[in-house]
């Protein structure tokens, strides 16, 4: 089962699907018919970036799903480009800062968006 | 504000909603003075105890036939309640109006605040206690807060809810305990989270003052944040900070002119997050502030008296009004064992969240102060 399939593509290179504002350039995730900032719905969907970096974190051990065993990291990404925050399941160690890249997750039978935590360039990390 | 009452919290399945709701409204509508058919309005806050939950309130009491109404903002339901009672009196509509705030969360399966299923957040998988967890994350990476620092909040709320009858929790705790006990989202632990439970509060908000001393609301102050698909400052509240603004604009004062406060302590992250915002120190200071016991009963601004969410408890549509009575009480010298040494200004603040692309659904503060001796 996908989660959240309004958001994201599934498959070998997923992608997050955001829209973008004809008028006014505003981007939002997940997408909108009607820009949030100036209303206009000149929007056109689009496939968000992939790179992001790690704003904050945790580790989470009280799960209010049963498919969803704890422990679990959730985090919020900071994408690269237009000002889009996701909140999204880390796979790896994350760190404050840290590199992260768009990737498919899955729990038991449910398969939702994540985001990989990259090595940092002295090495550490995941 | 003109009477003001509770029920003591618990986690209490076998007390009724009207064993519940009916002792508080009869005692603050008596300490009013007013006969209970000069009631003119009544205005209720409650999140997930059922619908036309003030007219349930008062069934049975014989004040139903005028303008009853309900509000739901979360956590800050009964604040938004006494928001629009303030209002309503200001503007000369009505003179005396009844503010109740109850909740029944025990009749309820989970132990977790229920939150619509349907929201991306909730999906994921995202519980209150992990949002505030990575709230914290980002306060201890860009000011240095200890996990002991936050911890000693929920020292604070137990030993101050240890003097408080009316407080579900009422034993003292050691910071040992707090950061041993269970962990639910690092770095918050089991004794770090508000629990809910079952409880009610009644106001009488009133164009006049009675008997005994004045007791002025000088300040009622309510938005919601901002939703957004952006980065934004999860380390700082940018709407607490906005609403107290408003709030001490209204009155007139600064938080230098407080002299105790009941603030939104769901978490202790909270609490630390809300001495910034609400200004009672810098941003970055609220760990040295706690440590320091400034915001002890003895300090010179104690904050949460009553033991504050962390330990009276949290049933989520009575909380707001229940910071107003203990305000109230602190500010009529009947506050008992956790008295502070004549308070004459106090604030009262909720933040209701639990939605994504928020940061807070609603937010309101109240500054209420003494005018005689």
């Amino acid at each position: 089962m996908i989660l959240l399939a309004d958001r994201w593509r599934p498959g070998d290179t997923p992608s997050l699907l955001g829209s973008s504002c004809e008028e006014c350039g505003h981007t939002s995730f997940p997408p909108r018919p009607r820009c949030a900032r100036c209303w206009s719905t000149e929007v056109r969907g689009v496939d968000l970036p992939k790179d992001g970096v790690v704003y904050t974190y945790t580790t989470v051990h009280a799960s209010p799903h049963e498919w969803l065993q704890p422990p679990y990291r959730l985090g919020f990404i900071d994408l690269e480009g237009d000002g889009v925050r996701v909140l999204a399941h880390l796979d790896g160690e994350p760190r404050i800062g840290a590199r992260a890249h768009l990737t498919g997750l899955t729990f038991g039978d449910r398969s939702v968006y994540g985001f990989a935590i990259q090595p940092s360039e002295d090495g550490a990390g995941a | 504000m003109r009477g003001a009452a509770m029920t003591p919290f618990g986690n209490t399945p076998e007390r009724s909603f009207e064993e519940l709701v009916h002792p508080p409204i009869v005692s603050a509508v008596q300490q009013s003075g007013l006969d209970h058919r000069e009631i003119e309005a009544v205005f209720g806050g409650s999140y997930a105890s059922g619908v036309l939950t003030a007219q349930r309130a008062v069934r049975g009491l014989g004040m139903s036939d005028r303008p009853i109404m309900n509000v739901e903002n979360a956590c800050a339901s009964s604040s938004f309640a006494l928001h629009h009672a303030v209002a309503t009196v200001r503007d000369g509509r009505y003179r005396n109006v009844l503010v109740v705030g109850v909740e029944q969360l025990s009749r309820h399966d989970s132990s977790l605040v229920p939150l619509n299923t349907d929201e991306s957040d909730v999906q994921l998988g995202l519980v209150m206690p992990a949002m505030y967890a990575m709230r914290a994350q980002r306060h201890q990476y860009e000011h240095g807060t200890t996990d002991q620092q936050i911890a000693l909040v929920s020292v604070k709320s137990h030993a101050n809810g240890a003097l408080n009858p009316f407080a579900r929790y009422q034993k003292p705790v050691t910071a040992e305990q707090v950061l041993n006990s269970r962990m639910i989202a690092e770095p918050l632990t089991l004794l770090q989270c508000c629990a809910g439970g079952d409880g009610a509060a009644a106001l009488v908000i009133s164009a006049e003052p009675g008997t005994g001393p004045a007791i002025r609301v000088a300040a009622s102050t309510v938005s919601a944040g901002m939703d957004t698909t952006g980065p934004r400052d999860m380390a700082h509240s940018e709407l607490t900070t906005k609403v107290s603004a408003q709030g001490y604009e209204e009155a007139g004062l600064g938080p230098t002119d407080l002299d105790v406060v009941e603030l939104h302590d769901a978490f202790t992250i909270s609490e630390l997050m809300y001495y910034e915002a609400l200004g009672l120190c810098e941003p970055g200071d609220s760990g040295a502030l706690v440590e320091r016991g400034d915001t002890n009963l003895d300090g010179p601004i104690p904050v949460n008296p009553s033991g504050g969410l962390l330990s009276r408890g949290h049933p989520v549509g009575a909380t707001g009004a229940a910071q107003a009575v203990e305000i109230t009480w602190q500010l009529r010298g009947q506050a008992n064992a956790r008295q502070i040494d004549d308070p004459r200004v106090g604030l009262a603040h909720t933040t209701g969240g639990g939605i994504a692309e928020y940061d807070h659904g609603a937010c309101a503060v109240h500054i209420f102060v003494r005018e005689s001796p």
